[in-house]
């Protein structure tokens, strides 16, 4: 533990910038715009390359479900984005949602704003009225807001920020948190869940967090992160993929389920994805790819039973 | 070379500081000499303690000597695997090489699949050379040695080691014996075979998930082992949490000796110490703690997650 | 942020070669030739990032072939101007600049390597900005009055007020520096400058405010930090954010420090009182790390009775970090109040660290325990530590025993080994047989300081059968650590006594089926046979070792061959075992010089050239 364990949770989205950068620079996954946010590009162990990919994948199966289900304004906040490039994406593909929020600390969100406005082949993407705001530290335009803010004060100074930028409650809303969620202390996310909960007419989640603290493997994962300044704050409240999605049906959430990503990876790949990859680059590492990857979970959960929500699933592609 | 030179790079070695590139040039052809000798199969007597994956660990292999005994004192036989992974595989794969140059009767050491260039330069192997000395010599060096190493080993007649597991091309051992294998280890075939296959609960032989090697079932263990007239296989290869696993009604076995895998797995390590009546016993280790990683400045490995 | 990115870690091609870079000719600078300055243009605009950081490396040798006045015309300008979007070159390029002084002529000329420096300052990623910042305060050390006023002040104004967040960031860090070497009338400005700065409306900004504010402090006129430094200290502490909160905790130290203790009543008690109870764990955390330097400089005694309170709190902590961070503070936390008090009121909080959830906090405590029996003396330390420590001895988590057993001889030193070693033992004969290696090892370690303070009658009943069982060991470290053990036994209790206890039950070892056992009596042979008699090598051991001699297994008949050497030097301390040396130990090299093993052969004869050295010697 030291006093920078900000500092060090702002680095992970740094490091999973470069995992996602090097995944798609070898062609696992297809991101033309993650380049631009890594400055010193590294070749991850193909396992982690795997990991990425399926990572990725399946983030990005129900984020373009619900863009494609949603029959108007849907929109997306991206808790802890990071360097996260969905906006570009979609907009690459003409997928866009009617609005894309992206939360994080001013730090990140500094680097992020100058990244993208220093980047003509980003910045190009985003629409004329796009603005650089609070001292470079945030990006404002129509259907693209990168805010800074703590999700620890989520409903006291993220959401009057959100709402300041054109957010609506009474939208179907997406909301994603990739490894973010697990570094607050339970008490701050389930506040976060709990605002979703009493103000979202109908909301959804994605997560992909970390699970299992309790066998040798997640207890070392628990060691080695703390070395680096790294508390999974939130792992032991939901250790386990039936308590991670138990903890939106308590909410009184419509439905909520959890997969790991060696399942995901094992069953949800296609064959013809599988094979592609495999050619990509040698795999031997399997033993310890299988134990990495039980140790994630994606959690899909909605509110209510409605449009676009009910008709999405992590089996759809 | 001179014992006393040879006896200082040990020295060297063994404080986890690497020799210079003339050295590790020198040691490579010295060790080639003595693996150009040795069979195909390694005759090995008991007692000897057998080892699995290494993998760069360098500071885990102290642990495993601190365990098992100082080479010359304590025999060893190693089954392959010495390099990739882990951020010491220069030192690691030297060490043992130099043991083995200085002690050839003590000390045996067996290809694995990670010994081969192909492999080598996808798991870190290749990159750890680049870094440590600036070229692709020493790599190079070190592997035309992994084309001389033995691919299996017997103690006593009685126990087959080998890195990986059996071949449906091999039935006998003298049919190991007639592989030539003094070359890169190919795709398909014996040789491949030996050093990427694992045992599975099935009947027969399957496809292996790896993408080389082959799955087999007990009957073929046991069909082996009457054939030739032999005890237990004894393999590597394979992660084991608990440092090692009986299959096959105790016919076969699989000997990690890697702890805390990657520096990430949690797992232990193990070695199988076999005395002169080949009485065994495992010797289960853990992880060198941070104290023991060399200096106190040495940055504790960080490795590598999703976040 | 680069547009192109440079993959420097492309997978590697089989039998690929890197291919060397270019070569630029730098000592050609050395004939003055103007092409030296396009020759570096040239290398740092090379694709490679090691060639341009390499030349970067040449700079001084360029400029020293340049002289001092076109350095400072021509080179720096050039750099000022190719300021390059590679992180770690401008990394390199910041350190380099706060070096470069006598380059471009001497202090008198410093300034001029500020308008590079300052760009660097305004740099994009933090660790760039961070050496620029610390390469302009080395500058600033050199630079005299009129040049801080005429070009720092400025470069500082600039920063403070720059659009982007880097460069006010960087701002902060500057102010410390020139305060001292300023007039009163730019004093106020920098301190208006620097309040600026505590309440801009950035978090990150106000964060290097409240990082920075302690070097100020240490600047200013004692009148400066009531007025100045406690306002804004106490703006900062009392921000919304808890990241700019924390970091007030080290500006506080710093003003306690200029403060007398009334005036640190008076003007801080409150926050103090507001920072310990902090809702935020990690404000609380801060204060716990820097506990003791917080209370030391505050000799109130109500505020240190208050600063105890909280201390306890903070035992009570409902974060596992914040109670291990105070567990680090015990040593200077116990001079807080009086002994008697000290004692009453940490054992409460102590007995519930003893058995805290967190096996991280307990491996703390464990580490810091030991440190109160200083202030407990030696009657509270056995009241009141002893019980703890041998509960935290029984701890389930390896590394809490491991600490407590390695801060042992701290409680020795205050207790006596003799009242430590009855209420331990029990718990040392339990660990001795702990699972885990290393705490076997460091209980090991601990015996001797044991034994010559039991006596050996005491020692005979209560431990010698574990240091015995020790050379049966799984494990063979522990079995070579028994051997040094019993050899510093030997010392303790005499000659006659390993006779009588321990040399038999050593032999007896030779005949075990397994080598590795067998050989563990051949290494404690060797070990003891400096501080046994010649006697006993001839009647005892040497006879032990006819067996081993003839051993099927090469490695004990080598290790014998080992050996032998330290025996003969033992054999030659007497006359009357003297010539056993030709007649029995040569005689018995010499054969194992022809054993058909290399090994044996080899250590046969290294022990016989040693023997011969030494006798002609």
């Amino acid at each position: 533990m030291n006093n920078s364990n900000d500092a060090v949770v702002q680095g992970t989205s740094n490091d999973a910038a470069v995992s996602r950068e090097s995944a798609a620079r070898l062609g696992y996954i297809n991101d033309p715009f993650i380049r631009y946010f890594v400055k010193r590009p590294q070749r991850r162990a193909p396992l982690i390359n795997r990991g990425t990919h399926s990572r990725f994948d399946g983030m990005q199966r129900i984020i373009r479900q619900f863009v494609r289900k949603s029959s108007s304004k849907c929109q997306i906040v991206s808790l802890g984005a990071g360097m996260d490039t969905l906006y570009f994406l979609l907009r690459q593909q003409q997928e866009q949602p009617w609005r894309i929020f992206e939360i994080d600390f001013t730090e990140i969100t500094a680097k992020k704003a100058a990244a993208i406005y220093k980047t003509s082949a980003l910045r190009s993407l985003l629409p004329q009225d796009m603005a650089v705001a609070k001292g470079g530290t945030e990006l404002h335009s129509h259907d693209y807001t990168l805010i800074s803010g703590d999700l620890r004060e989520f409903a006291t100074s993220v959401v009057p920020k959100l709402m300041a930028r054109g957010f609506d409650c009474s939208q179907p809303t997406l909301f994603l948190s990739e490894c973010v969620l697990i570094y607050l202390d339970p008490q701050h996310s389930d506040q976060i869940l709990d605002w979703i909960t009493d103000n979202m007419k109908h909301a959804g989640i994605l997560t992909y967090e970390q699970i299992l603290p309790h066998d040798r493997f997640g207890q070392m994962m628990i060691e080695n992160l703390r070395a680096r300044g790294l508390e999974l704050r939130g792992l032991h409240a939901y250790p386990t993929l039936q308590s991670t999605s138990q903890r939106f049906l308590d909410r009184g959430w419509h439905s909520a389920v959890a997969v790991d990503l060696a399942t995901y990876h094992e069953k949800l790949v296609c064959e013809d994805e599988q094979s592609r990859l495999a050619k990509i680059e040698f795999m031997d590492e399997w033993e310890e790819f299988r134990l990495l990857a039980q140790h994630y979970a994606f959690t899909f959960a909605y509110t209510a039973d409605t449009a676009p929500f009910n008709s999405m699933s992590m089996e759809q592609i | 070379m001179v014992q006393s030179d040879l006896d200082r790079q040990i020295a060297q070695l063994r404080r986890c500081e690497i020799i210079t590139e003339s050295e590790v040039k020198e040691l490579c052809n010295k060790a080639r000499e003595i693996f150009i000798e040795e069979s195909n199969v390694q005759r090995v007597d008991a007692p000897v303690t057998i080892c699995g994956d290494i993998h760069g660990q360098f500071y885990d292999l102290q642990e495993l000597f601190t365990v098992g005994g100082e080479c010359p004192d304590t025999n060893y036989l190693f089954m392959g695997d010495f390099v990739d992974r882990g951020f010491y595989s220069v030192e690691t794969f030297l060490l043992l090489l130099a043991l083995k140059v200085r002690y050839p009767d003590r000390i045996s050491l067996l290809r694995g699949n990670h010994e081969s260039r192909q492999i080598t330069q996808v798991y870190g192997f290749y990159d750890e050379c680049m870094r440590k000395y600036g070229s692709a010599n020493v790599w190079r060096y070190c592997c035309d040695v992994f084309d001389y190493m033995s691919l299996v080993a017997i103690i006593d007649d009685r126990i087959l080691c080998v890195h990986g597991g059996l071949s449906p091309v091999v039935n006998t051992v003298d049919q190991i014996r007639t592989i030539d294998r003094k070359q890169e280890v190919p795709h398909e075939g014996a040789m491949c075979d030996l050093l990427w296959s694992d045992p599975e609960d099935i009947t027969g032989w399957g496809l292996s998930p790896r993408g080389a090697g082959y799955l087999f079932g007990s009957d073929v263990v046991q069909a082996f082992l009457h054939t030739n007239r032999l005890d237990l296989v004894a393999r590597a290869h394979q992660l084991v949490m608990e440092g090692y696993k009986h299959m096959f009604d105790k016919t076969c076995v699989t000997v990690w000796s890697a702890p805390n895998y990657c520096y990430r797995c949690g797992n232990v390590a193990a070695i199988l110490e076999f005395d002169e009546n080949l009485a065994s016993s495992f010797k289960i280790f853990e992880a060198a703690p941070q104290e023991a990683r060399g200096t106190p400045t040495a940055k504790r490995p960080a490795p590598d997650y999703f976040l | 942020m680069t547009e192109q990115m440079s993959i420097d870690s492309a997978p590697p091609v089989v039998g690929g070669e890197p291919s060397p870079g270019p070569h630029y000719d730098f000592e050609d600078a050395q004939s003055g030739d103007l092409g030296a300055l396009a020759a570096i243009a040239d290398a740092m605009k090379s694709d490679n990032l090691t060639d341009r950081l390499e030349s970067l490396k040449r700079l001084s040798v360029l400029a020293l072939a340049m002289g001092e006045e076109r350095t400072r015309e021509e080179l720096i300008p050039f750099l000022d101007e190719s300021i390059d979007d590679e992180d770690e070159l401008l990394l390199a390029l910041a350190e380099l600049l706060g070096d470069f002084t006598q380059y471009v002529g001497g202090p008198k000329y410093a300034y001029v390597l500020l308008r590079p420096l300052e760009n660097l300052a305004a740099a994009e990623e933090t660790v760039v900005r961070e050496k620029a910042v610390e390469s302009i305060n080395k500058l600033v050390a050199a630079m005299d009055q009129l040049h801080v006023e005429e070009y720092l002040i400025p470069c500082i104004a600039r920063l403070s007020t720059g659009e982007w967040f880097t460069s006010r960031s960087s701002a902060a860090g500057l102010y410390a520096a020139a305060y001292g070497k300023v007039t009163d009338a730019i004093q106020s400005k920098l301190r208006a400058g620097y309040e600026a700065l505590c309440k801009d409306d950035t978090p990150m900004i106000r964060r290097a405010a409240a990082s920075n504010l302690k070097d100020l402090v240490e600047k200013i006129e004692k009148d400066h930090v009531v007025t100045f430094a406690i306002p804004n200290f106490r703006h900062l502490s009392e921000d919304d954010q808890d990241s700019v909160r924390l970091l007030t905790v080290e500006p506080l130290v710093a003003i306690t420090k200029r403060l007398s203790t009334e005036e640190c009543k008076q003007y801080l008690g409150e926050s103090v009182h507001r920072m310990c109870v902090d809702k935020s764990w990690r404000v609380r955390y801060m204060v716990a790390e820097q506990f003791v330097a917080l209370a030391t400089n505050i000799k109130d005694a109500e505020l240190q009775e208050e600063l105890l309170n909280v201390a306890i709190s903070l035992m009570h902590d409902s974060e596992a970090e914040v109670r291990g961070a105070i567990c680090t503070q015990l040593d200077g936390l116990a001079d807080l109040a009086n002994t008697e008090a000290i004692i009453g009121r940490l054992q409460a909080p102590l007995q519930e660290l003893v058995d805290d959830p967190s096996q991280h906090v307990r491996a703390t405590l464990a580490k810091h325990i030991g440190s109160l029996c200083r202030v407990f003396g030696r009657e509270g330390t056995i009241e009141h530590l002893l019980p703890l420590l041998l509960r935290l001895l029984k701890d389930s988590f390896p590394e809490v025993r491991l600490n407590i057993i390695s801060k042992l001889d701290v409680v020795d030193n205050v207790v006596g080994i003799e009242s430590l070693s009855q209420s331990l033992l029990p718990a040392i004969v339990e660990l001795a047989e702990d699972k885990q290696w290393r705490v076997r090892l460091a209980i090991i370690e601990y015996v001797p300081l044991i034994a010559s303070q039991l006596g050996v009658q005491f020692f005979d009943e209560q431990l010698t059968t574990l240091c015995m069982s020790w050379l049966g060991d799984p494990v063979y470290s522990i079995r070579e650590a028994a051997t040094t053990n019993l050899k510093k036994l030997t010392e303790v209790f005499g000659v006659d006594w390993a006779r009588a206890t321990i040399i038999p039950k050593i032999l007896i070892m030779a005949t075990h089926p397994n080598y590795l056992y067998r050989m563990t009596t051949i290494f404690a042979i060797t070990t003891i046979a400096p501080s046994v008699t010649p006697e006993i090598v001839r009647d005892m051991i040497l006879p032990a070792l006819e067996g081993l001699v003839n051993d099927p297994i090469p490695n004990i008949r080598f290790n014998v061959a080992k050996c032998l050497q330290p025996l003969t030097e033992a054999l030659r301390k007497s006359s009357e075992t003297a010539s056993l040396e030709s007649s029995v130990i040569r005689p018995t090299l010499a054969r194992l010089e022809e054993d058909p093993d290399p090994d044996v052969r080899y250590f046969a004869h290294r022990s016989l050239t040693a023997i011969s050295n030494a006798a002609t010697a």
